[in-house]
């Protein structure tokens, strides 16, 4: 199984291939991206992820045994995020799947960085929850939460405020990640729920650390995952009046 | 070590055999992709070694009806409908050209000016479809493919003079060479196209709104409404439209409510103006070109843009170029127009020439085509 996976939601920029033939890694722990049969870039970067994606993609695969030609499967993150970092991401992978022939497998941005997260944190998110907050400004936090134990989503990324982010969680104990933690730490505890701990703040998403059981090739092209409208309102009375 | 040189860098995927005149070597197909704007498009040209083009498909999809709500492009709109579609469109293009990405010689996508929302969506497709299939990669500046598309569709060689009226652009440029154009006049306001729009929607016309006060101005009397010739006569060779425009807002709110006459009379009364401004100007700019032309040279005016398509300004324009002793030359609307094969055109040029780019090119939401032209007094960020 050769795959490649990127992501350039937010504010790193990440590239990884993998080229795992039986399905699982020699360890059985971590992803396919992070065994022997891998290579990997990470950037952390603000804006420019159109500049460095390219060639990002060319220096892996100038590494992996294999060529665009051979992939079996390719791997994107479709938001929440940037908008036009999640439409960098969605266009590479279009463009890949129009010359490989390779079916797309798509992951939520927030998955990742909880792939990501429980890699550093380790043994300790075990029987908690995890949840990603990513500061999405005007107040708003992009959430989910994933079971400490296996990382299974317990909800659809969202677009939502840090108390009712707080709600969700049901009061379960859980570790908070990503740039919104903070916001919905705190927001636990006003509402006097389960402690929320604030971790890794500075968290951005790495693809290496995708399990390989998250990716399921869909059939259809990458959509991205906006969770926001365009900020633009229908005019009207513009035009001057006319004779009835 | 420029900047400039850095980005455009040599590369040995080029065809040897290439010269630097560029009209030898061998066959180029090259792959065009524009998204610049409200236009997601791909193409497929074909330049021969002889240095003839010719389009093997030309796709495009516009966008009217995702923008048609809010009376004009919203970028972020543009975007998405790009992100959703470009891909098919390419699909299509090759299809229709029965070429494979294999086939191609070269892969070009429109990098600047326009909208960076879109210009990231065509840059990113264009450089990864490259680094796919292991063709060198072309970075286009809009206003050059443009300012080329008459080598395409009529053979005509630089020197040339040429005018560039869009939504966006609003230019008188010298034609030299690829890579070398001097402008001469720009708008220190609007658009002539953006005035087009703007007045078709005071009028309450659609959305375009060139194609919409054209059709209503058939009907009316250019008399009735008199409207100003902004800049007529000057020296400097400069357009303005901020005038024009306001006075035609005066007139209407004094008609209004507005007969279907009225509406008529000022469409009308405003494409008028628009011809006598824009002769003038082009006018100007042809006594500060005639240093550029040899004795006994055939002297072309060439025309590009969306507002090429306006009947009236091209028939103002062809009566200037034949008291001048020009000829002018219009590509077909399909090429005047935003699409991919006038970037496809512009890649084949430059491939030929050996003009290459990096995968990390970024892309210029501002690029002019003159960056040493001093800048009009008065103008903003569209100069």
């Amino acid at each position: 199984m050769n795959m490649l996976a990127f992501d350039t939601c937010f504010g790193g920029c990440s590239v990884a291939a993998g080229w795992n033939a039986s399905g699982t890694n020699a360890s059985g722990t971590g992803g396919p991206f992070a065994s022997d049969h891998a290579v990997s870039r990470f950037e952390r970067l603000e804006r420019g992820h159109a500049e460095r994606l390219p060639p990002m993609i060319a220096a892996v695969l100038e590494e992996a045994p294999f060529a665009v030609s051979d992939l079996d499967v390719i791997v994107v993150t479709t938001g929440p995020g940037t908008f036009t970092g999640q439409r960098v991401g969605i266009a590479a992978a279009r463009a890949l799947s129009l010359a490989s022939g390779a079916p797309v497998a798509v992951l939520s941005s927030l998955a990742v960085m909880a792939y990501t997260a429980a890699a550093e944190i380790g043994p300790e998110i075990a029987g908690k929850v995890l949840a990603v907050a990513v500061d999405a400004r005007r107040g708003e936090i992009y959430f989910q939460a994933f079971a400490g134990d296996g990382l299974a989503p317990l909800n659809a990324p969202t677009l939502t405020t840090p108390e009712a982010a707080a709600q969700i969680l049901e009061g379960r104990v859980a570790i908070s990640v990503g740039s919104g933690a903070d916001m919905l730490a705190k927001a636990a505890q006003a509402l006097d729920r389960a402690p929320v701990t604030a971790r890794l703040g500075a968290l951005e998403p790495d693809v290496r650390f995708i399990p390989f059981s998250s990716v399921v090739p869909g059939a259809g092209l990458p959509q991205p995952l906006y969770l926001r409208p365009p900020d633009a309102k229908p005019q009207d009375g513009a035009s001057l009046k006319r004779v009835s | 070590m420029p900047l400039s040189a850095l980005e455009r860098k040599q590369d040995s995927r080029v065809p040897d055999e290439d010269s630097k005149s560029g009209h030898s070597g061998q066959p180029l197909v090259v792959l065009g992709i524009e998204t610049s704007c409200d236009e997601t498009a791909a193409a497929i040209v074909l330049r021969e070694a002889d240095g003839r083009g010719r389009v093997l498909s030309n796709v495009v999809r516009s966008q009217f009806d995702e923008h048609r709500p809010y009376g004009g492009v919203v970028p972020e709109i543009a975007a998405r409908a790009h992100v959703e579609c470009l891909d098919a469109i390419i699909k299509a293009a090759l299809a229709e050209a029965n070429v494979g990405l294999a086939d191609l010689s070269g892969i070009a996508a429109t990098a600047g000016p326009g909208l960076n929302g879109g210009l990231v969506v065509g840059l990113v497709t264009g450089k990864t479809l490259a680094l796919a299939a292991d063709k060198p990669f072309l970075a286009i500046n809009h206003l050059e493919a443009h300012a080329l598309t008459v080598g395409l569709t009529d053979g005509i060689a630089p020197p040339y003079l040429m005018l560039l009226v869009s939504g966006g652009h609003t230019q008188t440029l010298l034609v030299e060479g690829v890579g070398r154009y001097r402008r001469l006049g720009t708008t220190i306001d609007d658009a002539i196209g953006e005035a087009f729009d703007k007045t078709a929607k005071l009028l309450g016309l659609g959305y375009p709104g060139g194609p919409e006060v054209e059709k209503a101005a058939r009907a009316g009397d250019p008399s009735r409404f008199p409207l100003p010739r902004p800049m007529l006569g000057r020296a400097e060779p400069h357009f303005s439209l901020a005038g024009l425009k306001t006075a035609l807002r005066q007139r209407a709110e004094a008609a209004a409510p507005l007969s279907d006459q009225d509406i008529a009379d000022l469409c009308a009364a405003f494409e008028a103006a628009v011809c006598d401004v824009v002769s003038d100007r082009v006018g100007r700019a042809m006594e500060m070109a005639a240093g550029a032309f040899t004795p006994g040279q055939q002297k072309w005016l060439t025309i590009a843009g969306g507002v090429a398509a306006n009947r009236k300004i091209a028939v103002a324009l062809s009566t200037l170029a034949e008291a001048r002793g020009y000829r002018l030359a219009v590509p077909p609307p399909s090429l005047c127009t935003d699409n991919g094969a006038m970037i496809a055109w512009a890649g084949a040029e430059r491939l030929a020439l050996g003009l290459v780019d990096g995968l990390d090119f970024a892309a210029k939401p501002r690029w002019p085509l003159d960056p040493d032209a001093p800048a009009a007094i008065g103008a903003g960020v569209k100069a």
